[in-house]
């Protein structure tokens, strides 16, 4: 898009103070997705395999070198961690190749926000992407869906018979949830239904 | 829920997942995301090029050696940043508190923004909500210094990939672009004198 094609009107929109609030907001609420679902597809596999914290230090406790978290995931696709674990999620039925490709599209767009967010604030035709976010969101509650069912088959919640995958809140889960909250109700209360 | 039966700890939580606080860090780290192009530029960009670094490449003899050992050697290995932010105070481009204020926002700005979310739940964990300002002085003085530099060095063409220097002023743009930001922030959650 040619800046000089555009209207003062098209400015004078995009320029306002809340319009302006509204994108950081949203920059920050992806970052925050993007925080929780990175430790979803990072993290928790290499937990999965016993890579675990021990007396302030990371260490491989079922094996020396984490061989089979070598093995069964990152040799998936060499070179590249998220991608590999992307792969053993959708092994393990955790995730479609459709919700992979998602989170590769919600990766992209908070890249593009954390590092070239200057024209989405102030350059009509530029506008973030609410789609993305809901993306996030939706495949962020399959990832801990997932997890919370490895939780229960390890018997993480024997102290509560009965209970199902349905009454645990993950701490992340429940942060998320109350971001997305603030944001709508701050910046687009007539949307928020508050 | 009657709020004076919570304990300390459940008042703090109450009061850190408010709307309005969840939704301000939120949007303070946008803010903080948007100075990684500007700190990038104006410091490490600028300091590159002056030793001859365009494109991608060394592009002037020797320059990369007169850059490790006159630029790099000012601070610890691996801390590049501090580096350039000395180098900077020895040209007289910035001050020692304008130098500070830059480390501590570029320190401010990777924590933030890699560690949000124990800055959305924790209580004791709150931004530093007035480290752009402090560095807004910084960023206008190596504004003037690299143009000078520039206008002196027949390089109005300035930093090709960086964006920090060129005859439109583009780094100017940027400094400007935080003003406009930190304002529209402002209006949206007004500070509270105790975060200055």
């Amino acid at each position: 898009m040619n800046p000089s094609d555009l209207t003062l009107e098209e400015f004078e929109r995009k320029n306002e103070p809340a319009n302006i609030a509204l994108t950081l907001g949203f920059a920050g609420l992806l970052q925050l997705a993007h925080e929780f679902i990175k430790a979803d597809v990072l993290d928790r596999p290499k937990g999965f395999f016993g890579y675990v914290e021990w007396d302030n230090k990371h260490v491989w406790s079922f094996d020396d070198d984490g061989e089979e978290y070598q093995r069964n995931v990152r040799a998936l696709s060499p070179g590249n961690p998220f991608s590999a674990s992307l792969l053993w999620l959708q092994k393990m039925d955790a995730l479609t190749a459709d919700d992979a490709a998602r989170l590769a599209k919600v990766k992209e767009h908070r890249d593009e926000l954390t590092h070239g967010l200057a024209p989405y604030l102030l350059m009509p035709g530029y506008e973030v992407e609410p789609r993305v976010l809901t993306d996030a969101i939706e495949v962020f509650a399959k990832l801990n869906r997932f997890w919370i069912s490895i939780d229960f088959d390890l018997g993480t919640f024997e102290e509560h018979p009965g209970a199902t995958v349905d009454d645990v809140l993950t701490g992340p889960a429940m942060v998320l949830s109350a971001a997305v909250n603030a944001f709508y109700e701050v910046h687009l209360p007539d949307a928020s239904g508050n | 829920m009657d709020l004076n039966d919570l304990t300390p700890q459940q008042s703090a939580l109450y009061e850190k997942f408010q709307p309005e606080r969840v939704a301000k860090t939120l949007a303070y780290t946008g803010l903080l995301q948007l100075t990684h192009d500007v700190l990038k530029a104006l410091v490490l960009d600028g300091v590159k090029l002056y030793y001859g670094f365009e494109n991608g490449e060394w592009t002037v003899e020797g320059g990369e050696s007169r850059y490790t050992r006159e630029v790099l050697s000012l601070a610890e290995p691996r801390k590049v940043f501090e580096a350039c932010t000395n180098w900077l105070v020895a040209q007289g481009a910035i001050t020692d508190e304008q130098a500070t204020a830059l480390d501590d926002l570029k320190d401010e700005r990777n924590a933030v923004v890699h560690e949000l979310a124990s800055y959305v739940m924790v209580p004791s964990r709150e931004p530093d909500y007035y480290a752009i300002n402090k560095a807004l002085t910084a960023f206008f003085a190596l504004d003037r210094y690299w143009r000078a530099w520039a206008l002196e060095n027949g390089r109005v063409g300035g930093i090709p990939e960086g964006g920090s220097i060129d005859a439109d002023g583009v780094e100017s743009g940027e400094g400007i672009l935080i003003i406009i930001a930190l304002q529209a922030f402002n209006v949206t959650f007004p500070p509270r004198e105790r975060e200055r």
